[in-house]
């Protein structure tokens, strides 16, 4: 039998139960899997339960239905420790993900320290090994973080990521708070780390565009639902779901000539009566 | 809205429980036994018999505490050990002092707290300073030295206002107004300061955020921006200080009420700790409480008011 | 602590508080009489050579009786203060990181302790163990700690919410490994802060107590004691009362300096900013400028205590044009828009530029403040919090409709319904009754929009209107802005550094690096044939992330890289005299670095470059 998939997720609910018994559905019979050295985008709207799916991924969500298996780990709390090698999490918010009173060497060796108890003698040629792999200097790591800008912030958070060598990074749309130009700097750097080191990632976006350089195959969700699945080319040039459709569109094209056209097909449709959505 | 009230009223409740349990559980702590310490230690055993016999002491502690609190529900709180006197009573004629001086004072701080607060937040820098130092001596004088000097300054050296002493308001509202201006100050200065404090630091933080410059950007006034929007977005924050500082100035009543003679609840509660006469104290915490209470559930109706979450959820 | 001596009065409060230990520790051997020696024959003689505090009634020497009482009072303090810490860290942390019923739970014990009246507690310790002692100081300590345990819970909340207890739960550490690895330093801060205050309460609580006769047993002298003996004597001999007084006033003082310079040099990092115009007088007459210019800005010039962080910043809007101000963050965009209405945050000032609205100069404050809201509106980037949440949205409106348009009541109410018709909300009168918390994202930006139309401007200034929104609603709101534009002639100063909003929106664009402006032009020109270098890059940057003919990814094999701009913007601060844009520029040349670069015309466009700029042997 072959190695197994990186990961598959098999009819995953999360549900939250909140006070007074008020039930969130927050993610609803959801299944995918990922293979070795593929990006599948995972893109929705806020409140589509595409960030409580990664959360589930890395135990930080409750899997309250289906199951989720990480190279052939189920996720479990208590096998939190053991599935923490095998995959990582690079968030949205390069501010708050760093611990603003630790150095980054401390805090990209901070994965490491939990697993391996080493010196810093031990960690530290890793660190700066890591630092200079995501394109900053290797004596970043004796200062602060406070120091560095949001685009250097976000590759700090991708060392400490790769530090335990995963086979699976789970990025919850890690460029969305970043500008145009860094944004670029950010995809090439996963890009390339991907063909390197063979890595899957699980790319959590709700910007279709950001993700089409990077994304092998795409999901869309909608409301805790998993509305269309399938190669990226596909779902961008014949989608199949309205709802991805209307995704598309809604999308400005930077192009005056093209955008004027769409965007006053928009008012006039809006004008013939359309609902508007929010 | 309700159900805010209701767990209010609950936890009210629990909290008056908690608070007689506690005075009541700190008597059978006593050192010796309250007979000694009323007869003196040269009495014969029959007579401390007797009298523990009388004060219910020889009863098991749950049945002295139901008792108690039975009586406690309607207003008797039981007989002092040092007079003999029905305590409900001597308490209540000491009431209306100790709400006379902490309500008054209570409003002075507030009001005093507020505008000084209000305007270290959107004046300049100076002022801010000024107000800083008010704020600050404010916190520091400790009342009753505060009082102390008051007394030697407006009843001794220029006698314009008595120097001790409480006229009821019934005998005479001028007399009474006079009685407690030098308390009322006195009290008042501390909470002042920390009203005020409260007032800067979180009417500073609401004119920082965004709905603020929004205002300001699409032209409304600087005076409905800040006394209308502002402080009432800063309004929880300083409402739950002057709750503190009720609190906190119904403690202080115990030493300015010592200091200008006025016979409250807290000079009560004075007298019985130097003579143990620890129903009285007892009594008096219970008192309290129940003000801390009602001032608490005011206060919470005031959230309710000015924060529509708390309204709706 | 490296910043108190920046602190003078906590510097000052420091140096006092450690005066008053080391007298306190070595009290016997620096007190010049022994504390309760009596000599009748000098009661009451006051300050002189022999005793510089006076003597008091019983012939004790003043200074000595408060050299030697520091020792209880402190000993009293420090107890009470060990206490309040320790037990307020445990119950706070446990609080504040478990959360959930744990939380609830131990909240609510811990209102219940903060309800019951402390010196009642106080007095019962000390009718039952009288003599004074350090026990009620210890019982103060315990029925105050839920003070500090609430601040260390707010904070503990506040810091489980941050991503990177997210990522170290995710790496597998358990939460006392997080508690004591990330929290606890979080909450040090505010600890010390509370600690100092609660130090100067219990220094009040201790000498009062003493005060009334409940500190240590009569000769023994303590200074809420030396207070009571003073007041004593208060018709014969006032003086007394001062040594004691000031004694304790200065020490309670001294805490309370070290607390303030303490929580402000912890917060000075996160000090809030604010947004209230300054006052001034009214300035000069305004010059007739016949233009039919909607609003003109000339050399606008902010600076901030780093340095300046726009320069000269010049342009127009005619009525009914949208103009976009494009840049990646920290290009000066916001401060452009928030300097051209006069409302800068705290700290920034406009030192240079003209403001002239329908012609007229408008620079001086007052006048600015005028047309704010009657011919320029404003919407911000985050629209759930841009709205006052204590009022329903129909009042906010009424109000702003009240202010700008001076009708009554009724009538404003109408037209805040109209208003909110007009920005197309679905069922405006329920909408409106609604409070601001109770809207998505959406509905809350049509409400902004709503808020901002109130005066009837002709000009609105959007901040990046957009960028918080989904995308499908952020097409919504585009489209509004359309049928605004066209409805009511609207003119838009837009903020965006999406090319597609432009796109979609504008007629003329500028962009902005590092508080220039670098390239100007209508927007088709701009978007065929950018002549700036950054400009160039960021449309290429945008038409690569975006390109539909692009090949898809293939496993295994690295994607073609993305078109970048190298390095980042440079702070305030740090900008080059040549050509900002220099250290990230493909043809930087010499020339560019060499002084600074004017911006040229070139066509329809304007651009910073000397790649655009006339030879340089034809510039003057």
């Amino acid at each position: 039998m072959s190695a197994p998939s990186p990961l598959e997720v098999e009819h995953l609910s999360v549900v939250y139960e909140g006070r007074w018994r008020s039930r969130l559905v927050a993610v609803s019979d959801v299944s995918f899997t990922l293979e070795r050295g593929e990006t599948l985008a995972l893109v929705g709207e806020s409140g589509s339960g595409k960030s409580t799916i990664g959360k589930a991924i890395v135990g930080l969500a409750p899997v309250s239905q289906g199951t989720v298996r990480v190279a052939g780990v189920p996720v479990r709390p208590a096998a939190r420790r053991e599935l923490a090698r095998m995959v990582q999490l690079v968030f949205q918010d390069p501010y708050s993900s760093l611990d603003p009173t630790k150095t980054v060497g401390h805090t990209i060796a901070q994965p490491l320290l939990v697993h391996e108890r080493l010196s810093v003698a031990q960690w530290g040629p890793r660190v700066r090994d890591l630092l200079v792999r995501v394109g900053l200097p290797g004596d970043a790591a004796r200062r602060y973080p406070a120091e560095f800008s949001g685009g250097q912030r976000q590759r700090i958070a991708i060392a400490r990521a790769l530090i335990v060598q995963p086979q699976v990074v789970v990025c919850d749309e890690p460029v969305s708070a970043l500008d145009l130009s860094v944004q670029a700097q950010i995809l090439n750097l996963l890009s390339q780390l991907q063909a390197e080191l063979g890595l899957s990632y699980l790319f959590i976006s709700h910007d279709l565009t950001v993700v089409r350089r990077l994304a092998h195959r795409v999901a869309v969700l909608w409301a805790g639902h998993l509305v269309e699945l399938g190669p990226a080319n596909e779902v961008y040039r014949q989608p199949q779901h309205p709802y991805t459709r209307a995704l598309l569109d809604a999308a400005p094209v930077a192009d005056p000539a093209v955008q004027r056209g769409r965007s006053l097909a928009t008012v006039l449709h809006r004008a013939d009566g359309g609902r508007p959505l929010a | 809205m309700v159900t805010v009230i209701r767990r209010r009223l609950v936890s009210s409740v629990l909290l008056l429980l908690v608070v007689s349990l506690v005075s009541f559980l700190l008597i059978s702590l006593l050192p010796g036994s309250p007979a000694v310490v009323i007869l003196g230690p040269n009495a014969s055993a029959a007579q401390y018999r007797a009298l523990d016999h009388q004060l219910g002491l020889d009863r098991p502690l749950w049945s002295q505490y139901a008792t108690w609190l039975g009586h406690a529900v309607h207003g008797d709180f039981g007989s002092s050990w040092v007079s003999g006197q029905p305590i409900g009573q001597e308490l209540a004629q000491r009431l209306p002092v100790t709400l006379s001086l902490v309500l008054g004072a209570t409003v002075l701080a507030a009001v005093l707290g507020v505008a000084l607060g209000v305007q270290s937040a959107i004046r300049s820098r100076s002022a801010r300073g000024a107000v800083d130092v008010i704020s600050l001596a404010g916190a520091a004088i400790p009342g009753f030295w505060l009082g102390l000097l008051l007394v030697t300054a407006f009843a001794v050296a220029w006698p314009v206002l008595p120097a001790t002493g409480y006229v009821a308001f019934a005998a005479g509202p001028l007399s009474w107004l006079r009685s407690l201006i030098l308390p009322w100050v006195t009290l008042a200065l501390g909470g002042s300061a920390l009203i005020a404090k409260q007032t800067r630091d979180s009417l500073g933080e609401v004119l920082g955020r965004p709905f603020v410059r929004v205002y300001v950007a699409n032209g409304l006034s600087t005076r409905s921006i800040v006394y209308r929007h502002a402080l009432r977005n800063a309004a929880v924050p300083i409402l739950t200080t002057v709750g503190v500082v009720f609190v906190g100035l119904l403690s202080g009543s115990v030493l300015v009420e010592s200091v200008f003679a006025l016979p409250g609840l807290g000079s009560a509660a004075v007298n019985a700790t130097t003579s143990h006469d620890l129903p009285v104290i007892q009594a008096v915490a219970v008192w309290f409480t129940v003000l801390v209470v009602v001032v608490n559930l005011l206060i919470d109706l005031a959230y309710v008011r000015v924060n529509p979450r708390v309204r709706i959820s | 602590m490296r910043t108190v001596p920046r602190r003078p009065l906590a510097a000052a409060g420091a140096c006092w508080l450690l005066l008053v230990t080391v007298v306190a520790v070595f009290a016997p051997w620096i007190a010049p009489y022994g504390s309760e020696d009596t000599d009748l024959g000098v009661a009451l003689t006051g300050p002189g050579r022999a005793h510089p505090l006076g003597v008091d009634p019983l012939g004790r020497d003043e200074l000595s009786r408060l050299i030697v009482g520091s020792r209880v009072t402190l000993a009293g303090v420090g107890i009470a203060l060990a206490v309040f810490v320790v037990v307020g860290v445990a119950a706070g942390l446990v609080a504040g990181y478990l959360g959930g019923r744990t939380d609830r739970v131990l909240t609510r014990v811990l209102d219940l302790v903060l309800a019951i009246p402390a010196v009642l507690v106080l007095l019962a310790v000390l009718s039952l163990a009288p003599g004074g002692g350090l026990v009620p100081m210890l019982a103060f300590g315990v029925l105050s700690a839920p003070v500090s345990a609430r601040v260390v819970r707010a904070t503990s909340l506040q810091v489980r919410e941050e991503l990177y207890i997210a990522a170290a739960r995710a790496f597998g550490l358990s939460a006392v490994q997080i508690v004591l690895r990330h929290v606890l330093r979080r909450v040090v801060n505010p600890t010390i802060v509370q600690a100092a205050i609660f130090a100067g309460t219990a220094l009040i609580v201790q000498t009062g107590l003493a005060f009334l006769g409940f500190g240590p047993r009569p000769p023994a002298p303590s200074w809420g004691g030396s207070v009571q003996d003073a007041s004593e004597v208060i018709n014969r001999d006032p003086w007394l009362l001062y040594p004691c007084g000031l004694v304790i006033a200065l020490t309670v003082l001294a805490f309370g300096l070290v607390g303030d310079g303490l929580r402000d040099a912890s917060a000075g990092r996160w000090a809030t900013e604010r947004y209230l115009p300054s006052r001034s007088r009214r300035g000069a007459a305004a010059e007739p400028d016949a233009a039919a210019v909607l609003l003109s800005v000339r050399d606008l010039t902010v600076d901030a205590p780093v340095g300046p962080l726009i320069q000269d910043v010049s342009f127009d809007i005619a009525p009914g044009e949208a103009l976009a101000l494009v840049g990646e963050s920290g290009c000066g965009k916001s401060i452009t828009a928030l300097a051209t209405l006069g409302v800068l945050p705290a700290g920034l000032r406009r030192v240079s530029g003209t403001i002239t609205v329908d012609g007229k100069d408008v620079t001086d404050p007052a006048r600015l403040a005028a047309v704010r809201g009657r011919r320029i509106g404003y919407v911000c980037q985050e629209p759930m919090t841009a709205l006052d949440p204590t009022f329903t949205v129909h009042a906010q409106l009424a109000e702003a409709v009240r202010h700008h348009r001076g009708v009554g009541r009724a009538e404003a109410g109408e037209i805040a319904n109209t208003l909110l018709a007009q920005v197309r909300i679905p069922d405006p009168t329920a909408v409106a009754a609604r409070y601001p918390h109770q809207l998505s994202g959406g509905l809350a930006q049509r409400a902004c929009l709503a808020l901002a139309l109130a005066g009837d401007p002709a000009l609105l200034i959007a901040d990046e209107p957009t960028t918080a929104l989904d995308v499908r609603v952020q097409a919504e709101i585009l489209a509004l802005l359309h049928t605004l534009r066209r409805d009511r002639g609207l003119a838009v100063l837009l903020i965006t550094h999406d090319w597609g909003v432009v796109a979609d929106q504008c007629d003329r664009a500028i962009v902005l690096y590092a508080g220039q402006i670098v390239e100007t032009g209508p927007v088709e020109d701009l978007f065929r044939g950018p002549r700036h270098p950054y400009t160039q890059g960021l449309l290429a940057a945008s038409r690569s992330l975006a390109d539909p003919d692009a090949a898809p990814p293939r496993i295994g094999v690295a994607a073609p890289p993305l078109v970048t701009i190298p390095g980042v913007v440079p702070p305030p601060g740090h900008w080059p005299t040549g050509c900002r844009f220099a250290d990230r520029c493909p043809h930087a040349a010499p020339a560019c670095r060499a002084e600074p670069i004017e911006l040229h015309r070139d066509g329809p466009l304007a651009s910073r470059c000397v790649l655009s700029a006339p030879a340089p042997t034809t510039t003057r």
